[in-house]
């Protein structure tokens, strides 16, 4: 567990300095990339075969614009502000920020 | 590479991008190699594949080459959307509807991202909200507002009319009309009341920076509605890893909230306020028509944050998983609801039987509504995942998601969501699917009944200090209930950088839709229909274009028609129809705004007026006026949709978006008011309306063009999509005619405009003018026709900014018909002859354009329209001046 969390710590700063050249951040990444499939992994386990590696010419399907995970943002914010409105459940706050009522 | 160029681009979380980077896709597929051309010709030389490929590696963050001619970067939109919510009318018993127009709320929202030197983000987004309509304040026992049916949800009758009665195992009994008789009714009610409309501003910005594998975001904005002021702030990174296979996402939000809400006049006498007093959050505010107001005021704070994972599974699937956490703490209750409370001492006296064979021994209860009351600490967890899943076979995409929620109110609640994204030729096709369950909050009821005497005090009044409770609400949201959507979303895009999506949602909750049932029952249903209409523009594609335009091929005339542009669109901001668009293809986007302000005294004529004057003769031969205004403004959204088939013909489309206010003020000398639909407001009524104005639909026609002179006539339509029937409270009184939200007539607007130029000097005239096609309209009258002069100069400053002076006349008919009877007039403002007027204004304008660069193509105007002598219609509160300001971008 600590030397997943030492491993992780270590991720974030070479994420962070962003001057890192191709090399190093590969090493980095690799490492990075092995602890976030652990992670994953066990979240994903039950449902799924596991990530498969997926390179840069397999991506088309991907960039399709209704690919994205939200392909209408403003449409989904304005229906997320009026379920908010008339339901309990917060919507997630990641988007707009909070604030604000509307409160009808 | 061009599909890792994709991928970067969508895995930037930007907001808006995805749509639209196909187009930008699409270009670099066809070898264009002048759009190419960063660094010599040998790039010109490769072949095209390795030209589009250098082009994606080059647009990639951190790679792209200095460039004079920069283009801004793909994912930088401009987006303008409406939205309207309507919900279906409350429904009170027995199919019995509620005669209380329905909540509706109308949506205006602009927002737009911006790069800037390559890794610099900005957002902005500005929204506008109005709402109207009748909301519940509280349910009760339908025996508690007697037997007369149109009576139930008529009225907020919290108090109850003492008909209701109790057996010893607390089971209500009505009075039934028929038999005379009491009989057992166990069914409940929504007690509903309207409120006047109101308007809802909020702006907020974002600042981010991307680096190779990671960003940061700064946001921040306000919020403010007449009872609601909130700021709030955010603070989210984003990390990638594995070569953008992988994004983690955190975020923190915090919110600050003022609360300082009316309590509704009709009830408020009704409903004890003691425990807020007590902590003295209740503000009175005595005037002089002797009717207090009472102000509930509170402060809450919310802090949230929120931790999310995106991880690419293989080619065709995207999963993300989130978890949130919300703190919030302060006065986090409604001030518009209430709370009945019933006691019924089955150990005291049975009212006497009507019948006396009657058995049963029923008790009479003491009713007392009391403002609601919620925990002042909420802290709220969820937990989300979502997965995107493309679909070879259709070409489509699947997106589901699941939520789980739960909080320290009792409250768990699970949505799921379902949409179908399929492509169809132009056009993307969206049907969607959600459930949501919740189950109630702890302190959630109907209505509180007590078995026992109800806690009085010394004085013997109610004493709410000897209620045993804590928290109580009966806000239908925080009960337990299911609620099921669909709906559809269509989206094309068009021409170069635009793209129109429509979405449509028909939403109901149902008591009995719970997972697993035992909701509440389906007194509380309501459902409601939601439309929304948004245009985006793709800023990157638009200076793609310009980039990729050949100025050799264009040569002389180009430089003519460039400073023809420019000329055009430099004309003072308030005049509309001012310029055609030179040629053929060419379209234009813009937004216009225009913000009238009146204030001040009262004017008759060109002079001054007394209020003794107001109320003798202001509101016709017999009756005496009370109110008049003392603030008035108008703000007026117009959003300009330009096409020019030909060089000599320019299509226009201008929806418009209104929102109103009015204070006003008693008129000294005036009569008791009592008994009108000001009377409960007290001394200083405020009036808002907002929604949907009429739509403009017309041509442009070129008439003559030469070096220097152009001149174009206009022939436009607008179309009474803008309601004339806003109302004062729900369904009592109209709202004066200056409120209403269009003209309710087809009305003809022709205009014929000219333009001239030389050197650094500009300047032009237009005569307008704008005249009902119909005697009046669905409420009874027509405004009167309108005649405009105006004639400006203007001097090219620098060559990105200008400066404008002009003058416009203007002759205005007061308003013929009036609405139907019933209708009394309260002030000058409700009387159809003190509209109009011969006005003389004169204008002081900027223009600003950007001729190179990431936003070439944007041109801003700002006016300010100063009145210098106005021939007032009857009485009318004196005319401050009019802010014009817009935005277009040409391409």
């Amino acid at each position: 567990m600590t030397r997943l969390f030492g491993l992780f710590k270590v991720c974030m700063k070479a994420a962070k300095s962003g001057q890192a050249t191709l090399a190093f951040s590969r090493r980095f990444s690799y490492s990075c990339n092995s602890l976030l499939r652990g992670l994953l992994l066990i979240a994903f386990s039950v449902v799924l075969d596991g990530c498969a590696e997926v390179q840069p010419w397999e991506r088309g399907n991907l960039a399709k614009p209704h690919m994205g995970l939200q392909p209408f943002p403003s449409q989904a914010a304005l229906r997320e502000h009026i379920y908010g409105s008339r339901e309990s459940a917060s919507g997630s706050t990641a988007s707009s920020g909070g604030g604000g009522c509307g409160c009808y | 590479m061009i599909s890792l160029l994709a991928q970067s681009l969508r895995s930037l979380g930007l907001k808006g991008p995805v749509a639209l980077t196909a187009s930008a896709l699409n270009r670099l597929r066809r070898p264009n190699p002048k759009a190419l051309s960063l660094s010599g010709p040998s790039i010109l030389s490769e072949p095209s594949a390795l030209s589009a490929l250098r082009a994606a590696a080059l647009a990639l963050p951190g790679l792209v080459a200095q460039n004079p001619m920069a283009v801004a970067a793909p994912g930088d939109i401009l987006d303008l959307q409406y939205g309207s919510y309507k919900q279906t009318p409350w429904q009170l018993l027995d199919g019995l509807k509620s005669q209380y127009t329905p909540l509706q709320v109308d949506n205006i929202e602009a927002n737009g991202l911006l790069t800037f030197s390559d890794r610099w983000k900005f957002g902005f987004n500005y929204a506008q909200d109005t709402w109207s309509g009748a909301t519940p304040v509280s349910s009760a026992p339908n025996a508690l507002v007697g037997n007369n049916p149109s009576a139930a949800g008529a009225s907020p009758l919290v108090r109850g009319n003492g008909t209701i009665l109790y057996d010893k195992k607390l089971t209500p009994y009505r009075l039934d009309d028929t038999t005379a008789n009491y009989v057992p009714d166990k069914r409940l009610v929504q007690t509903v009341a309207s409120a006047s409309p109101e308007i809802r501003n909020q702006g907020n910005f974002r600042l981010g920076y991307e680096w190779d594998e990671s960003a940061l975001n700064l946001g921040g904005g306000v919020s403010q509605e007449p009872d609601y002021n909130s700021a709030f702030g955010s603070l989210n990174g984003r990390m990638d890893f594995n070569q953008k296979l992988t994004a983690v996402n955190l975020g923190l939000n915090y919110a600050n909230s003022d609360i300082n809400a009316l309590v509704n006049p009709l009830y408020s006498p009704y409903v004890d306020q003691s425990y807020y007093a007590a902590k003295g959050q209740i503000d009175t505010v005595q005037n002089s028509s002797g009717v207090p107001g009472h102000y509930l005021t509170g402060n809450r704070q919310d802090w949230s944050t929120h931790l999310s994972v995106n991880q690419v599974m293989n080619k065709d699937l995207l999963l993300e998983s989130g978890v949130g956490f919300i703190r919030s703490t302060g006065y986090l209750g409604n001030p518009y609801k209430a709370v009945d409370m019933v006691f019924v001492d089955t150990k005291g006296a049975p009212v006497p039987p009507i019948d006396s064979s009657s058995t049963t021994s029923l008790y009479a209860p003491v009713v007392q509504a009391v403002v609601e009351r919620r925990p002042e600490e909420r802290n709220q967890g969820m937990w989300d995942f979502r997965l995107v899943q493309f679909v070879e076979a259709t070409d489509a995409s699947v997106h589901g998601g699941y939520r789980f929620f739960v909080d320290d109110w009792g409250i768990t609640a699970h949505t799921f969501d379902l949409d179908w994204v399929q492509p169809v030729e132009a056009w993307t096709v969206t049907p969607r699917f959600r459930y949501y369950s919740q189950n109630g909050a702890s302190f959630y009821q109907p209505y509180f009944l007590f078995q026992g005497k109800a806690p009085v005090g010394p004085s013997g009044h109610f004493n709410l200090a000897g209620v045993p409770l804590n928290a109580y609400s009966s806000d239908y949201r925080l009960s337990a209930y299911g609620a099921i959507s669909g709906g559809l979303t269509v989206a094309r895009p068009i021409g170069k950088a635009m793209a129109f999506e429509a979405g449509f949602e028909y939403y109901a909750h149902g008591g009995d839709l719970r997972l697993g049932g035992a909701g509440q029952g389906s007194w509380s249903n309501f459902d409601y229909y939601q439309f929304n209409a948004a245009v985006k523009v793709d800023l990157s594609a638009v200076s793609n274009a310009k980039l990729s335009a050949e100025p050799d091929h264009e040569g002389h005339d180009h430089g003519g028609n460039h400073r023809q542009d420019h000329l055009g669109m430099d004309g003072p901001s308030g005049i509309l129809f001012n310029h055609m668009l030179a040629n053929a293809g060419d379209t234009m986007v813009g937004v216009r705004y225009a913000y009238e302000l009146q204030q001040g005294g009262m004017m008759h004529g060109t002079s001054p007026v007394s209020d003794r004057q107001i109320v003798a003769t202001g509101c016709g031969p017999t009756i005496k006026c009370t109110f008049t205004p003392k603030q008035m403004d108008m703000g007026m959204v117009m959003v300009d949709l330009m096409y020019a088939p030909t060089d000599w013909l320019t299509l226009m489309l201008m929806p418009q978006f209104m929102s109103m206010d009015m204070h006003l003020r008693r008129l000294d000398g005036s009569p008791d008011p009592s008994g009108g639909s000001h009377a409960g407001h007290g001394a200083n009524p405020y009036h808002a309306t907002g929604g949907v104005g009429d739509i403009f639909m017309g041509s442009l026609f070129k008439l003559y063009e030469e070096e220097g002179h152009k001149i174009h006539f206009t022939l436009g339509f607008t179309a009474p999509t803008g309601s004339i029937n806003q109302r004062i409270n729900g369904n009592s009184e109209f709202e004066h005619y200056g409120m209403q939200l269009g003209t309710g007539t087809w009305d003809i607007w022709p205009s014929l405009t000219y333009n001239g130029y030389h050197g650094d000097f500009n300047w032009g005239g237009q005569l307008s003018g704008n005249v009902p096609l119909q005697s009046y309209n669905a409420s009874g009258f027509a405004v009167g026709n309108l005649f405009e002069a105006t004639a400006w100069g203007g001097y090219q400053i620098q060559d990105w900014l200008s400066g404008s002076l002009r003058a416009l006349y203007t002759h205005q008919d007061a308003i013929s018909g009036h609405y139907p009877a019933p209708f009394v007039p309260s002030g000058p403002m409700d009387t159809p002859q003190s509209y109009g007027g011969q006005y003389l204004d004169i204008g002081i304008g900027l223009n600003a354009a950007v001729h190179s660069g990431d936003f070439e193509g944007n041109h801003f105007g700002l006016e300010w329209l100063q009145p210098a002598y106005t021939d007032y219609n009857g009485y009318q509160l004196e005319r401050t001046g009019t802010l014009w300001a817009n935005w277009s971008l040409a391409f």
